[in-house]
């Protein structure tokens, strides 16, 4: 990766005619009176791992989905590190939803992730890549019957999100004649996150508790885990102490008092990323904790809450992680172009590009890094930068200072790992190439550019409605009313 | 009749005593030897009966003293000795009676004082020390006072009968020179204690035959044949004794310990002569002088050694075989005898800075020594590494690689700038650790403030102590790991090695597990987690009763066979089959592992030990292997023959296990493949055990060529106690009855 600043332009034409740089409006003010944000967008980016963005747009068109696959990796090992050196028995389970695209969730695979999925589509696809389903965390509120069965045959994590999948989990393994282990879903206030009350059982009313005595008295099933997740984009680590400290808490608790042994303790994920929520004043270096900060925070309190269990002679519990957004974000890039420059009624710049919220969903709530890929002369000025849709929602950051672009150079944003191919849509456009770069650097499509047959190949027209205009083309319509 | 009851027993455990000790002057350590033994020291009546009356006034001491074991047994066998010498010079009458008991006395508080020094001190046997000085003292005291004359100052028995010439033939030499051991060097006596030999140990045999035939030589060519004749039969031992000790019984046997037995034996010929002449001015016999002397002196030597490299000394005296075994089964799952087992003292992948004898400080008697820090790509930072914190393994969790107690801890050094060494606290903070064997573990270079033990708290593997720092010499955050013979600072090292982890060759291609491993500069381990579904059901605590029932190709019936665990006097766990058959094992580190198999074949507990011998209790590990013995195997007739003949030390198997979860049957699959090459022929077993989460091992199957064996559990128990009731657990799970 290439990053230069303003005050080395290497890019720069060094021939004694000055290029013509566009004239810009700036409104006059008083200067910055933010002392600590520092400006994000005096930089740009030639290249992703060594090949330069103008080649990549050449060869796989543009927009374009850059996945970094050494990125990936040393992103797991550094968190793997971060957890192992800090507690004897670490698990990551990569989080199907944040990115299911499969060279991802294999890269993961590779360095000895497992799968969590929430689903019947995300649990069949981490099978049909080859995960054993002892590997499979199990989680989410929707678990067909089917997928359940599979499911406990093969031997999957379960995690029981309310009642009814507990009794529906002990009648197929009553029919099964098999003892299952089963993990319960729990939340609690920790008092640094918004409870997510309507997952799992609650464990400050005695839900939690309740669940446990009815897994306890259950032939078929034992309670083998404890499993929570207390949010997204956590950006204060004691919610995490917190967080073990009330299922450490809750373990010893129910082990005593349900004869249960725990296995594992899954803390889920909500690791932030370095990216910026829109709304939060601080620059995420600034905001976003470190991973080691994170395992500390985790950690410290679960070797002391668990060195009794250990003093025993009982193995400390497994500590398993859901974390998925810190992991896979920064591994990711999209590439886009300038298709048009406008100047807007208040004055203010504006850009359409050929990427919008229907590739860029997480352009919602992030302010993404945005940076042209060349260096730019002329002063950057506020910018609006618009997707290519025909809906007014369709703005990917509605304020960055940019300098004057033309149509066909690109700008990188980033980054842009994590839910955007989950829950991006096709939306009046196809969705482009995503590609990634290997670790000897040599890029390749991991999924392809959508075409009109892969958009329209599950329609099914009925016989009748075959043609348009059965009578052809220049028939009369009113006529053909009448009759 | 309760009178007789107890009787009996406190009899019959006498009586092994005595017996036993007559068998341990040639270090046989059996009952039945000793009974053979015992019998030739009567031929010369005189000689047997003072034995026997030296033996009992010592074992009378019993009553009234309490030794340990080890002492006891040393003072019997010092009394045996002293008695049987006083009744080769003096023939019975009343005073030589009281002569013999109250020189048993002396011997006694020799023995004890000895033993004392010795075991605690110099941690070297005694051996026939105080009878050497007792019996020279009561001869010199009793020559001037006592009218009775030697019972072998005649020609006390006729070779005529034998027909040959005797004076040069080296069997009559041999077997009249093993007869005068136990003063009696008759040609009888001599042949009956070889037999006797020769069926307890082979090697044993083959040393003392050796040493013999070698020290003869010797004396041969340094005196004229007339002094050698009488001055072998009545010495020649020594030289059997001295090939024993060293080459097989204090060392572990082995082509260089049979060097160093022969060596000793060669000097020991010079130091007979010298004594010979020394104390012929006092009328004294030699007895077994050059024998005590040169093995005391050879052991203190080896001891005295920087390096542990063979021969090996063995941790406590045994028969050849058994200190063999042990030796090889330790070598192959330790990768160096006499290494002390350690566990990782961190958490997740770490690099090996500095190895054993590295580069930088781990040199001479501060070899054995290891370094981590945590490299990525190479590096051991980022963010340019002016900061500690940039360091990756700065700060992270240090933990005890042992059970033990905390004896001294430095906390309050700060921690080096990266790049500086503080060279006057060259450890800088520290935790040293006592184990239970008297060796000593440091870690050092801990991150200022972060200790969390005190001195004289008891630590178990795996418990936090403190965080890793840069405090000390040491130029960027990393730990320093090393296992000390003293509780000094700086004191000199000893090897260990690593048990129960995952190593990384230094390419970093993938990672393999091991049980033991000393990890090489460059390359990386990581500690494997225990896993509780492994754990549990394999947990054997004391009367723990496993009960099989057993299938075999031969037998229609099944056979039921119970596996039962005890626990030794010496706190050795054992599982002991109805046989009597028994393995010892233990079960820490995150490995079961079984050794030391005793006694009778055992079709159950053999086929135990080649399905479970060694099991791993970590989840991530697929993949081993072992070395236990070969005759835990089915083998027919010919080839256990052929083996003893060919490897009469013994020899291991080459075993390679795999195990994996099934999880549609909800248990652990642990296969192993057994091979071993007997001639020409390759004998080769497929062992499979079924490992239950909740029942522990509920299946085990071999197929070697014709054999097929199969045990299932029947019932899993504990064996009732006083105020403990027992419990069984039938195959099938949850049916639990009192």
């Amino acid at each position: 990766m290439q990053m230069h600043d303003e005050s080395t332009p290497t890019g720069l034409n060094t021939s004694t005619k000055k290029p013509w740089i566009k004239p810009t409006i700036i409104p006059l003010r008083t200067g910055m009176l933010n002392k600590v944000g520092a400006n994000r967008q005096m930089n740009w980016q030639e290249s992703i791992d060594g090949i330069p963005i103008k080649q990549l747009v050449e060869d796989y068109g543009s927009p374009l989905f850059v996945v970094s696959e050494k990125k990936l990796r040393n992103n797991m090992k550094r968190f793997k590190r971060a957890f192992a050196s800090r507690y004897p028995d670490v698990q990551f389970g990569w989080s199907y939803k944040t990115n299911y695209l499969a060279a991802v969730c294999n890269t993961f695979h590779q360095e000895g992730s497992w799968a969590e999925v929430v689903s019947e589509f995300e649990y069949e696809k981490a099978r049909s890549l080859g995960v054993p389903g002892q590997n499979i965390i199990f989680n989410g509120p929707f678990k067909t019957p089917r997928i359940l069965e599979r499911a406990v045959r093969e031997g999957a994590l379960i995690h029981i999100d309310h009642l009814d999948e507990l009794y529906a989990l002990e009648n197929i393994a009553q029919g099964l004649k098999q003892q299952v282990g089963v993990a319960l879903r729990l939340n609690f206030d920790t008092g640094y996150t918004e409870p997510w009350s309507r997952f799992g059982f609650n464990l400050e009313s005695g839900q939690a508790m309740d669940a446990a005595w009815r897994i306890g008295a259950s032939e078929y099933l034992q309670l083998i885990g404890l499993h929570s997740h207390i949010g997204t984009f956590v950006t204060e680590t004691k919610a995490y102490s917190k967080e073990v400290q009330i299922l450490c808490e809750f373990m010893l608790e129910v082990e005593s008092r349900t004869n249960c042994q725990i296995e594992y303790i899954d803390i889920g994920g909500g690791f932030a990323s370095m990216n910026s929520l829109q709304g939060v004043y601080l620059p995420p270096e600034q905001v976003v904790p470190s991973i080691e900060q994170y395992a500390e925070a985790v950690c410290t309190p679960l070797m002391e809450l668990t060195h009794e269990r250990e003093a025993n002679g009982r193995p400390r519990p497994r500590l398993i992680l859901e974390t998925g957004r810190a992991l896979v974000d920064d591994a990711e890039s999209l590439v886009t172009s300038i298709i048009a420059n406008k100047r807007l009624l208040d004055g203010r710049h504006g850009l359409i590009v050929d990427a919008g919220v229907n590739l860029l969903f997480t352009a919602f709530w992030y302010n993404h890094q945005v940076v042209p890929t060349k260096f730019l002369p002329g002063k950057p000025e506020e910018s609006v930068i618009y997707g290519p849709l025909c809906m007014n929602i369709d703005v990917l950051r509605n304020s960055i200072l940019l300098p004057p672009l033309k149509v066909g150079d690109t700008l990188l944003f980033t980054p842009v790992g994590a839910y955007n191919h989950t829950q991006w849509m096709q939306f009046i456009e196809y969705r482009p190439n995503v590609i990634m770069i290997d670790e000897k650097g040599r890029a390749s499509i991991i999924r392809k550019a959508e075409n009109l047959s892969v958009v329209t190949s599950q329609e099914v027209i009925p016989d009748h409605l075959r043609d348009p205009y059965p009578g052809g083309p220049l028939y009369n319509f009113s006529r053909y009313d009448n009759n | 009749m309760e009178n007789r009851a107890q009787f009996l027993p406190l009899f019959k455990k006498n009586a092994a005593d005595i017996f036993r000790t007559y068998s341990t002057v040639f270090f046989l350590d059996s009952v039945a030897a000793g009974v053979f033994i015992s019998v030739t020291t009567f031929l010369i009546p005189n000689i047997g009966i003072m034995g026997i009356v030296a033996i009992l006034s010592a074992l009378s001491v019993r009553l009234f003293i309490t030794f340990s074991q080890q002492t006891f047994e040393l003072l019997l066998l010092n009394s045996l000795l002293v008695g049987l010498a006083i009744g080769a010079f003096f023939t019975l009458n009343g005073k030589v009676l009281v002569l013999t008991v109250a020189a048993t006395f002396f011997t006694i508080a020799v023995s004890a004082a000895l033993s004392h020094l010795f075991t605690q001190g110099a941690r070297l046997p005694v051996l026939s020390l105080p009878f050497i000085l007792v019996a020279a003292i009561s001869i010199l005291a009793a020559r001037k006072s006592m009218v009775s004359e030697s019972v072998l100052n005649g020609n006390f028995y006729d070779r005529s009968w034998l027909n040959i010439h005797y004076e040069n033939n080296f069997w009559i030499n041999f077997f009249e020179s093993l007869g005068a051991t136990y003063f009696s060097p008759h040609i009888v006596a001599g042949a009956v204690i070889f037999i006797v030999i020769l069926f307890r140990s082979r090697y044993l045999a083959f040393l003392s035959l050796s040493g013999f035939a070698l020290g003869s030589t010797v004396l041969n060519n340094i005196l004229d044949q007339d002094t050698v004749i009488d001055l072998l039969s009545w010495t020649g031992f020594n030289f059997a004794l001295v090939a024993m000790a060293l080459g097989g019984v204090f060392l572990i046997p082995g082509l260089l310990s049979f060097i160093v037995a022969m060596l000793a034996v060669v000097l020991s010929a010079f130091i007979l002569v010298a004594m010979q002449d020394f104390l012929f001015v006092y009328e004294l016999p030699v007895l077994v002088l050059p024998f005590v002397f040169i093995t005391l002196v050879f052991l203190l030597a080896l001891r005295a050694r920087e390096d542990r490299k063979q021969p090996w000394l063995a941790p406590q005296p045994g028969l050849p075989e058994v200190n063999f075994e042990n030796a090889r089964l330790a070598k192959v799952r330790n990768g160096e005898f006499n290494s002390i087992p350690l566990l990782a003292p961190f958490y997740g992948e770490w690099h090996v800075y500095q190895g054993f004898n590295g580069s930088y400080t781990h040199k001479a008697q501060w070899q054995h020594a290891l370094d981590f820090y945590i490299l990525v790509d190479g590096k051991s930072f980022d963010n340019g590494g002016n900061d500690l914190t940039d360091y990756f393994c700065y700060g992270l969790p240090v933990l005890s690689p042992v059970h033990g107690q905390v004896i001294r801890i430095q906390s309050g050094l700060p921690d080096n700038v990266p790049g500086e060494v503080d060279i006057k606290n060259n450890w800088g903070n520290f935790v040293l650790i006592r184990l239970e064997g008297g060796f000593h573990v440091l870690v050092a270079h801990l991150k200022k403030s972060s200790v969390l033990v005190k001195e004289g708290a008891w630590v178990k593997p795996g418990e936090r102590l403190a965080a890793c720092g840069n405090s000390g010499r040491s130029p960027q955050p990393h730990l320093h790991v090393q296992v000390q013979n003293d509780a000094e600072l700086g004191s000199p090292t000893v090897p260990f090695h690593l048990q129960s982890i995952i190593h990384h060759p230094s390419d970093q291609s993938g990672g393999e597990y091991r049980l033991a491993n000393i990890p090489l500069t460059g390359e990386s381990i990581e500690p494997a987690a225990i896993d509780e579904k492994l754990l549990d059901p394999l947990h054997m605590p004391v009367g723990r009763q496993l009960s099989y029932e057993l299938f075999n190709e031969n037998e229609r019936d099944a056979q039921f066979v119970t596996l039962k665990v005890e626990l030794t006097l010496l706190g050795e766990f054992r599982l002991v089959s109805d046989s009597g058959a028994s393995a010892a094992f233990v079960e820490n580190n995150g490995v079961l592992a079984f050794y030391d198999r005793r006694g009778p074949k055992d079709k159950l507990l053999d086929l135990w030990l080649l399905a479970n011998g060694l099991t791993p209790l970590a989840k991530v590990v697929q993949k081993w292997s072992d070395s236990p013995s070969a005759y835990l195997l089915p083998l027919n007739k010919v080839q256990t023959l052929w083996l003893k003949s060919l490897r009469p030390l013994g020899c291991g198997i080459d075993s390679r296990y795999s195990r994996k979860w099934v999880s549609q049957n909800q248990y652990w699959l642990q296969k192993s493949i057994h091979k071993i090459r007997v001639g020409r022929v390759l004998c080769f077993a497929e062992v499979e055990s079924v490992i239950d989460p909740f029942l522990g091992c509920k299946e085990m199957s071999l197929r070697c060529g014709p054999h097929e064996w199969k045990a299932i559990l029947k019932e899993v128990g504990l064996s009732t106690d006083e105020g403990i009731p027992g419990w069984t657990i039938s195959g099938k799970p949850q049916e639990i009855s009192e």
